[in-house]
């Protein structure tokens, strides 16, 4: 690089970086104004009518911030809030486990390993709307779950007394809402940490074995901390989706909304956009706040790691 | 120590047969279901719904495979999934490229900026989007361009954050040897760099896809309000399971029609999501 | 390898790109120029439609397609999602001028003229349409009439019966005596008196009331089926425009009218609550109601389960349940013989005296359906005018009305009952319709807030009967719906 400089002119080094520019203004230009328009619109749309404040579907005032005070009041906003939370802080480190223990399982030379490779990817395949289907079908009353509960299957033993409502109790519905999410999502985690575990050299383990090391030390002392890249980005990445999460507890908790499920209860059925917009602000600022956090610990993990 | 890595192999081999068991098994469900007679639903409460059914049939694949309607409206999300791809591909790549190779200040936003979208719940941002598509000059578009449209601001951002991570991994040597040699940039671009990051980008294709194919809120605000015959499967599905709660046959045959061909997608496709995933996701 | 599946997504990609976009450019071409030689032929218009699945499709091939064939049209099918939807997409049509014949709900019927979007029978197609509609009943024509001008042409009809396993109901008329004890008591503890002197359970439940329902309930939530004991009654409960019906029949029933159900706090109201809070108090609905939100649909499964022996259905219904002869309809029973149908009870107040209740009502149901409205923007009002009468000349409404149990509009079908249908249960189901159509049968309240009282409606069965917001209902009603309900409809 130096040598260029001194070798052409000064015109034609700007030109040079001219040119070089304008082939990076016309390769970027389009994804960056596609974005920054919908960015933009979208942004602008929730501002904007989280400080109108609705009655019956129509606009009545604006602007207000009655919106806010509403939610911040609300109980049900902080119930939701609470559901949210605990729906992130189980689905998100469950999907680091289920993918860990994926890829580890598949991170090994054996035949077939394309076919199970696949399998393992299959949930990812299946809509999301089907698989809340099949989970309403197999958790609903006189379905397979609760038949299975009540001893009806010679199997299989009575464990309940009472036919219970698995959609209609807060601890099952959200609990089959994270099962019906960690399924699905299982395959991306898995991906991510193969690629990471696919990164590390053969030869650690080599070394450590001939040292004499077990593979569950192996796993703590070497595979794991060699890891934390891709857990780290499973973490963040699962995390933003687990809070952003609608479809599965729409459809299986819809009596215990999260947040997302709150923004759609507002919008469609209350016709109140206005609060249906101060939500998902609120949503994307505990996005920012949770990754924020996310984040440190996870860096005062690594540093952790790099002492030990 | 032989007899210590046996013991190992079983353990891997149950852990294994137990995974594929969990993820096979909702699938199974549905299968099941499918090809369900009548008694094997019907139970009138006096036994339990069996595990398999009693006399296996495949009248209800009979049924919808002879309906234009699922037809039409498969035809539909393949084209909108397609459409998207293209978009995506076709705008993403080069930005990507460009985000990879060049360093300048304004990078670290860029890329921000065009993550950041992700951060808006879709539930919320699904609103501003639908109403673009539908009140603006947008409106007279067909359907199909406006769906992909909207795939596309959630599929961007993923093919950029691939894409740049696959033409990281290709040495900028061959580049810079063409252009000291006179080649463009874009000549540079298409002609070589582009060649070795197929596979790469094929992984960002190929999520694209999946996540067009079964993206359903987009899909549903767009297409619900403007009253039209056709519309993607996944609204379809949903506008039959919300509507009528039909039998839980047609529920599960509906469900196995529209998953099985993005399975059997995954099954030729499963070796490049992989690289994909190694490219992009680590870093 | 991989090259090839790259270069065959992209050009797969960009040729449906292409298709996409010359579709889209080419359709509005085909629906211009074409005038034809004969009156209609080559005639092109869109007709809007909401039915479930199997009968779209079926409609689509045995009526439609028929059609097309006969007069050289072409006609597309398109379908809504709600009925406030319905005004849009014609006031967006107003001039594309596309669409010829609309699917129109009851609750519809009184706003789209209103609105000036339906053109009545007289503009579309003269006085020929006088002689036309001797062919239809009374009741249809009834609610198609708005200022004494008619709009709509009939469709189908449909009213709540009660629906029941004859089995089970007969079990319960044997057996109830035992329980006699425990059904006095629970009755005491709500009226302070008990059953009424001299009770006895009719065993024809068209002469039931709603202390006949209850004794029922109670036996069969109280008698082990299948070793499994739970109520075995059921209405929808879903957030929907089906379980407020459900109430509104209750309260015809209580002998109130829609003025009473939009005011929200009369007398009828009043009792109507009080006995829905009597059945979920004393276990006799069906938890999975709310639990799960059943809807019609949601019913149908639970009866296929078992876990339901009587709820309050359609003609539609009936058929669903029992099954019928499209190859979708299979059925919800294990002995689809045993489904029984009879006219809704009648409403009788909970509150005794003299060991009989204090008001009686009737046997009273809701009146709905659902009539053809052609559009003042319709391309061809002859042709709309055409093709209802074509979906409702005898031989198309008999097929349809067969297959999908619509309660037919036409007079020849209704007063023949037992020589058009050959199946008994068929005859059944719509001897029985036209049985509660005499019992008195009343349509919802026209009026144009209707999906706002509808909605209160499910408010305040959920706060009162679910939410257990029953020390004074009628307080509740008075202070809190009532008002509500006032404001709505200002």
């Amino acid at each position: 690089m130096a040598d260029d400089i001194r070798n052409n002119g000064r015109f034609y080094n700007i030109y040079r970086s001219f040119k070089k520019n304008l082939f990076l203004f016309w390769t970027i230009l389009p994804a960056i104004s596609y974005i920054g328009i919908f960015f933009f619109i979208i942004a602008f749309f929730l501002i904007n009518l989280s400080l109108t404040q609705f009655s019956g579907g129509q606009a009545v005032l604006s602007p207000t911030l009655a919106n806010y005070l509403n939610i911040i009041n609300s109980q049900e906003f902080r119930d939701a809030f609470i559901r949210t939370l605990i729906f992130v802080l189980v689905s998100t480190p469950l999907q680091l486990i289920t993918g860990l223990l994926f890829a580890m399982l598949i991170n090994k030379e054996f035949k077939g390993r394309g076919i199970v490779r696949s399998i393992f990817l299959l949930p990812m395949a299946i809509p999301t709307i089907v698989t809340t289907a099949i989970l309403l079908l197999f958790f609903s009353k006189g379905g397979h779950a609760t038949s299975l509960l009540l001893g009806e299957y010679a199997w299989f033993p009575r464990i309940l007394s009472r036919e219970i409502s698995f959609i209609n109790n807060e601890f099952t519905a959200i609990g089959i809402s994270i099962l019906g999410k960690v399924w699905r999502d299982t395959p991306i985690s898995m991906l991510i940490l193969l690629a990471g575990l696919q990164s590390i050299n053969k030869d650690q383990y080599e070394a450590a074995r001939t040292m004499g090391s077990g593979s569950v030390k192996n796993f703590f002392y070497i595979t794991l901390p060699l890891l934390v890249p891709a857990i780290s980005s499973v973490l963040v990445l699962r995390s933003i989706e687990a809070w952003k999460e609608f479809i599965f507890p729409y459809i299986l908790a819809p009596s215990y909304p999260i947040l997302g499920v709150l923004i759609e209860r507002y919008y469609v059925q209350l016709l109140d956009p206005g609060t249906a917009a101060v939500i998902g602000i609120f949503l994307i600022i505990f996005i920012i706040i949770g990754s924020a956090i996310l984040n440190w610990l996870l860096e005062q993990a690594r540093r952790y790691l790099v002492k030990v | 120590m032989k007899k210590k890595l046996n013991k190992e192999k079983v353990i891997w081999l149950i852990m294994i047969i137990l995974c594929m068991a969990a993820v096979i098994f909702p699938i199974y469900i549905m299968f099941k279901y499918s090809i369900s007679d009548r008694t094997s639903w019907i139970t009138g409460g006096k036994y339990p719904i069996p595990w398999w059914p009693n006399k296996p049939t495949f009248e209800m694949y009979k049924y919808y495979l002879a309906d234009t309607r699922f037809w039409g409206n498969a035809f539909m999300s393949l084209q909108i999934a397609l459409l998207t791809v293209a978009i995506c591909m076709v705008i993403g790549a080069p930005a990507a490229y460009s985000l990879s190779r060049f360093k300048f200040s304004a990078k670290g936003v860029l890329i921000f900026l065009i993550l950041s979208i992700r951060l808006f719940p879709d539930i919320s941002s699904v609103i501003p989007v639908a109403y673009t598509f539908n009140v603006s000059f947008l409106y007279n578009l067909p359907p199909v361009v406006k769906v992909a449209l909207a795939h596309s601001v959630l599929g961007l951002p993923y093919v950029v954050y691939i894409a740049q991570g696959v033409f990281e991994t290709i040495p900028v040597d061959l580049e810079e040897q063409a252009t000291i040699m006179g080649a463009s940039k874009l000549y540079a671009f298409t002609r070589i760099v582009l060649p070795v990051a197929l596979p790469g980008l094929a992984a960002g294709a190929i999520y694209v896809f999946l996540l067009s194919w079964n993206e359903f809120v987009f899909s549903y605000f767009i297409t619900a309000t403007s009253s039209v015959s056709i519309i993607p499967l996944p609204v379809y599905l949903k506008s039959l399971f919300g509507a009528f709660s039909p039998n839980p046959v047609s529920v599960a045959t509906l469900s196995l029609l529209v998953s099985l061909p993005v399975i059997l997608f995954t099954f030729f496709v499963q070796k490049y999501m992989i690289s994909g995933a190694t490219a992009g996701a680590v870093k | 390898m991989f090259k090839k599946v790259v270069v065959f997504i992209c050009i797969i990609s960009i040729i449906t790109a292409v298709l996409a976009g010359c579709g889209a450019a080419q359709q509005p071409k085909d629906s211009e120029g074409k005038e034809g030689t004969n009156q209609f032929k080559g005639k092109q218009m869109t007709i809007y439609i909401r039915m479930m699945d199997m009968q779209d499709k079926w409609f689509r091939e045995n009526i439609i397609a028929p059609f097309e064939k006969k007069y050289g049209v072409k006609i597309n099918v398109n379908t809504f999602e709600t009925d406030a939807d319905l005004k849009n997409i014609l006031e967006l049509d107003k001039d594309k001028k596309t669409i010829g014949l609309i699917k129109t709900p009851h609750t519809m019927l009184n706003p789209l003229v209103q609105y000036d979007l339906i053109a009545s029978l007289e503009e579309a197609v003269g006085d020929q349409y006088k002689e036309d509609i001797k062919e239809y009943t009374e009741q249809a024509l009834q609610l198609a009439t708005i200022d004494e001008k008619l709009y709509y042409i009939p469709r189908k009809l449909e009213t709540n019966t009660l629906l029941y396993l004859k089995s089970k109901v007969k079990d319960a008329v044997d057996n109830w005596e035992t329980m006699r004890e425990p059904i006095n008591t629970m009755f005491k503890n709500a009226n302070g008196v008990g059953l009424p002197t001299d009770y006895t359970l009719e065993a024809d439940p068209n002469q039931w009331d709603w202390i006949d329902l209850a004794v029922v309930g109670y036996y069969w939530a109280n008698t082990e089926y299948d070793g499994k004991k739970e109520p075995r009654i059921a209405h929808r409960a879903k957030k929907y425009e089906g379980t407020t019906v459900e109430m509104i029949t209750k309260i015809y029933q209580m002998g109130g009218r829609p003025d009473d159900v939009v005011k929200m706090n009369t007398q009828p109201v009043k009792d109507m609550f009080i006995w829905e809070n009597f059945f979920k108090q004393n276990n006799l609905y069906n938890p999975g109601m709310w639990e799960e939100a059943w809807s019609g649909g949601g019913i149908w499964n639970a009866m296929a389960a078992g876990k339901v022996y009587l709820a309050f259905m359609h003609q539609i219904d009936a058929f669903f349940i029992h099954g019928g002869t499209n190859p979708q309809m299979t059925g919800y029973l294990t002995d689809p013989d045993d489904m029984g149908v009879a006219i809704m009870p009648k409403g009788v107040s909970l509150e005794m005296k003299d060991g009989k209740p204090v008001r009686e009502g009737e046997h009273a149901s809701q009146m709905a359906g659902w009539w053809w409205g052609i559009p003042k923007s319709s391309p061809d009002m002859k042709l709309s005018y055409e093709l209802a009468r074509w979906i409702t000349n005898k031989e198309n409404h008999k097929k349809e009305v067969e297959t999908f149990g619509m309660m037919p509009v036409r007079k020849d079908m209704m007063e023949h009952v037992s020589t058009t249908f050959k199946e008994p249960w068929m005859q059944e189901v719509f001897e029985v319709a036209g049985k509660q159509a005499e019992a008195g049968i009343y349509p919802v309240p026209q009026v144009a807030q209707w999906p706002e009282i509808s909605a209160l409606y499910q408010e305040a069965w959920y706060d009162i009967v679910v939410g257990e917001n029953n020390k004074d209902i009628g307080n509740v009603l008075d202070t809190k719906y009532a008002p509500k309900a006032a404001d709505a409809v200002k």
